[in-house]
């Protein structure tokens, strides 16, 4: 069926098999469902900065280009935020499922989505990485009891700036904040100038995070934006860290500045805009590995908060969509066994991954 | 007649504590060579009645010369083999009635085929070939060449007449082997040498390639033995329908101590699940989903029928192998007999279980065995030892060393000995006297001690000893 001859006919079957990107993304409908669609790299720089899986990053660089695959879960969640009511609270969609399914490509899926209808994104991409492997801890200036954590922090905020360069200017600090003694942001100033400041001043970053959410949450209640909060790996929030304070006590994740600012931002008391997020198994800490259900993950504590939330879940691809992602492999010549293009060699590989997305990425990878 | 009854008892009970076949050999005095009857079936046909010579070394059986065993005397000595064999029944505890012939055998067949004498009266050898030596061997090496060339003049009376042999076909000659040497010479009670056995297998292979008919086949089929073939029937386990009427197949199947059972369902989309939970959540290493698929992609299988298995025991990959034998079971019920036998024979071991062979050759499987160097050993460490000069190490008789210095038990020798004659007796070993030649007085906390023996002609180093030095002024 596929015949990989010369490169044009290569390149005009890649746009007969798949969708192409932009304009018409906001008409991905369920007739896509199965289909790659390309985002164009520049728009994987400014919106994606930090937040694509690295083995996917790995697989852009190779490709040289980003094919996202058009898939149930993401086009439901495309559906709801379309209809979106922006006066009422904010609603909670989680995303869950097995490892390996495609939760944070779907939830890449939804951002990218949003950042095209001009949405202002705060995507925290793993939300494990705040509870662990911070050597740094130091005590806020704020409050005496937390922690702040300097580097992940500014990290964030310099993605976060590259994400939303465009409405820094345009949104207004509504309060006067004191950095110190000598510096303070005046009220009225953009918020850029905080963005500025937490990067430059690695200590403050903390703070200009807490700011920024704090603003940010306020001021999409008044309609001027469009907020989409995505967090991957919400369970981090509720569960338990590996830091320890200097007297080797562990440190509890309400103790850590960023964690307290991110669980105001989780509560729906705000609105004119959504918050999607996604569980995950893999960085979380102290779960057993076949756990994938809301329960287990957040346990009761992230549950009761997280609760009312739309679960949704994300399962291993059909039959469509396998055939759909080898289909592309072989288009970019990222299977080079020979049978791979056999029906017996895809059985094989269907049974080996078990159709799911992360294995056979896996399984691929070898071939 | 007792003596004989203790001796047919003792041959049988000879018989039954080793356990085995065994050919009494001439025991000399014990019995008599055989007679007539069991000389039927042996390889020569032109043997007549024996005039046997006896040896016998015992002193109180009379020595009998040109005694013929005459029925009477055989059917007595089955009597009291029966007899004999009952008193082992009851030895044995079993019942005399059942006690069955597997572990003794009848005198028939304990007695060897033995030559009877070849020539007559008048000295005369009966055989034509007998000044060969081997002359069962040649008499059957001229028939076998006789053959060969009748079949060689046939094939070229037919060419002649341009009438070609057809070809027969290809005798199955799988299921069959040749006599090896040991069955020849047992045919024609004869010694053979090696080079006579490859003769012989080489003349009637020539015999075979050559199209013979069907007497020569009948022939050459006295010199073949049926080998056990290797494929035994594989059990099938019929096909089982639960109440939904989907049909379905349970085998169970074990490697190393796991154990599985796997329910195979004929219609289905390749689901596994493994005690409850998708197998690849329970078997997250690739290498234990291969093996679960090879039964499958064996037979083509691959995406037709779901599986429900339960394992317990082992490890992860000894549990994928028992799932793997418990599903190629189960799959044979569903597969045509043609399938099944071309499973057995192409894979190794898809269908049987293989376990690993016990190390009878050795006390434990090899391990590595413990080496002293210097390098891993530390003085401090086994200061607080005594070395115990009284006693030696088990390796005593090495040429006269003593290993008292055996480096793995370096010790203190009390200070007071220092300078003088430490002599140490040993149980075992030559007395030595162990003298101290130097002590070096080093800077480091212990002293190096050089020892020779004296009662070796050769004065050898033996090794040293570390002797921790309390350095106190006065020495």
């Amino acid at each position: 069926m596929l015949v990989l001859g010369s490169r044009s006919t290569r390149t005009m079957l890649k746009e007969i098999t798949r969708l192409v990107s932009m304009v018409q993304k906001a008409k991905h409908g369920e007739q896509h469902e199965g289909q790659h669609y390309r985002v164009p790299l520049q728009d994987v720089k400014t919106v994606f900065p930090h937040g694509l899986p690295p083995r996917f990053v790995k697989q852009v660089k190779t490709f040289g280009e980003a094919c996202l695959m058009v898939r149930k879960p993401a086009l439901e969640l495309l559906h709801y935020l379309k209809n979106t009511n922006f006066a009422h609270p904010a609603v909670r969609y989680l995303l869950y499922g097995e490892k390996g399914t495609g939760k944070t490509l779907s939830l890449c899926h939804v951002i990218h989505f949003c950042a095209k209808q001009d949405w202002l994104i705060v995507h925290i991409p793993d939300a494990h990485l705040w509870v662990k492997n911070c050597p740094d801890l130091l005590q806020s200036t704020y409050n005496r009891q937390r922690f702040d954590q300097p580097l992940e922090a500014s990290t964030w905020l310099k993605n976060f700036k590259t994400t939303n360069e465009r409405f820094l200017s345009q949104i207004k600090v509504q309060e006067k904040y004191l950095w110190n003694k000598r510096e303070s942001i005046e009220k009225g100033s953009p918020l850029g100038e905080v963005v500025e400041q937490g990067i430059a001043r690695v200590k403050n970053a903390t703070d200009a995070v807490g700011i920024v959410l704090k603003e940010l949450r306020r001021q999409s209640s008044l309609g001027l934006f469009h907020l989409l909060v995505a967090v991957d790996g919400v369970n981090a929030l509720w569960g338990r860290t590996t830091l320890r304070k200097e007297e080797k006590s562990p440190v509890a994740p309400e103790e850590l500045a960023l964690i307290h600012n991110l669980r105001k931002m989780m509560k729906n008391d705000w609105h004119g805009g959504a918050i999607v997020s996604t569980l995950s198994q893999t960085g979380s800490l102290f779960k057993p590995r076949n756990a994938y259900l809301p329960q287990e993950l957040l346990g009761k504590e992230g549950f009761d908060a997280l609760d009312p939330f739309v679960p949704i879940l994300v399962s291993n691809y059909n039959p469509k969509e396998f055939e759909s992602c080898i289909q592309y492999y072989l288009e970019n010549s990222w299977l080079q066994h020979e049978k791979a293009h056999t029906e017996a060699g895809k059985k094989e590989l269907l049974f080996l991954s078990s159709a799911n997305p992360g294995q056979l990425e896996r399984l691929c990878a070898y071939l | 007649m007792a003596a004989p009854c203790v001796s047919c008892c003792g041959a049988l009970c000879y018989r039954l504590f080793i356990g085995s076949r065994v050919t009494l050999a001439p025991r000399q005095g014990f019995w008599k060579t055989a007679a007539a009857e069991f000389q039927r079936g042996a390889g020569s046909q032109l043997l007549k009645p024996i005039h046997t010579t006896v040896v016998t070394t015992k002193k109180n059986v009379p020595v009998s010369r040109h005694e013929t065993y005459t029925e009477e005397f055989i059917k007595k000595q089955i009597e009291e083999f029966n007899i004999g064999k009952r008193h082992l029944a009851n030895m044995m505890g079993e019942d005399p009635e059942t006690f069955t012939q597997e572990d003794i055998d009848h005198p028939e067949q304990i007695f060897p085929k033995q030559r009877a004498i070849q020539w007559g009266e008048d000295g005369r050898p009966f055989h034509f070939l007998f000044y060969t030596g081997k002359q069962s061997y040649y008499a059957l090496m001229h028939e076998v060449y006789g053959k060969v060339l009748q079949v060689e003049k046939h094939q070229n009376q037919l060419q002649v007449k341009g009438v070609l042999p057809e070809k027969t076909e290809i005798r199955d000659l799988i299921g069959s082997r040749w006599l090896i040497k040991e069955e020849l010479e047992e045919m024609l009670v004869e010694k053979l040498s090696d080079q006579d056995y490859t003769q012989f297998i080489r003349l009637l292979e020539k015999l075979l390639a050559l199209q013979c008919g069907p007497a020569e086949e009948e022939f050459v089929q006295r010199f073949r033995r049926r080998v056990p073939t290797q494929s035994q029937q594989q059990l099938r386990e019929p096909v089982q329908y639960d109440e939904r009427g989907v049909a379905f197949s349970a085998c169970e199947g074990k490697r190393k101590s796991a154990r599985a059972e796997a329910v195979v369902y004929e219609q289905g989309s390749g689901r596994i699940t493994v005690n409850g939970i998708d197998y690849l959540l329970y078997f997250p290493v690739l290498q234990d989903r291969e093996q679960l698929m090879f039964p499958f992609h064996f037979l083509d299988r691959l995406g037709k029928h779901d599986v429900t298995c339960t394992v317990s025991g082992g490890g992860r990959s000894s549990q994928a192998g028992a799932i793997r034998l418990a599903m190629a079971r189960a799959l044979c019920s569903f597969v045509s007999e043609k399938e099944v036998e071309w499973m057995r024979q192409e894979t190794t071991k898809l269908l049987s279980h293989r376990s690993l062979e016990p190390c009878w050759w050795a006390d434990q499987p090899a391990t590595a065995a413990w080496l002293w160097s210097r390098k891993n050993w530390d003085p401090n460490s086994d200061v607080q030892e005594r070395a115990d000069w009284t006693q030696a190490d088990g390796c005593g008789g090495m040429g006269g060393h003593e290993n008292v210095c055996c480096p793995q038990r370096h010790g203190v020798s009390p200070p007071e000995h220092r300078g003088g004659v430490v002599s140490a007796t040993a149980p075992h070993c030559i007395r030595a006297h162990v003298l101290l030649i130097s002590i070096r007085l080093s800077h480091s906390s212990s002293q190096r001690v050089f020892i020779t023996t004296t009662d070796c002609p050769s004065t050898q180093v033996m090794g040293c000893l570390h002797i921790p030095v309390e350095t106190d002024s006065k020495h």
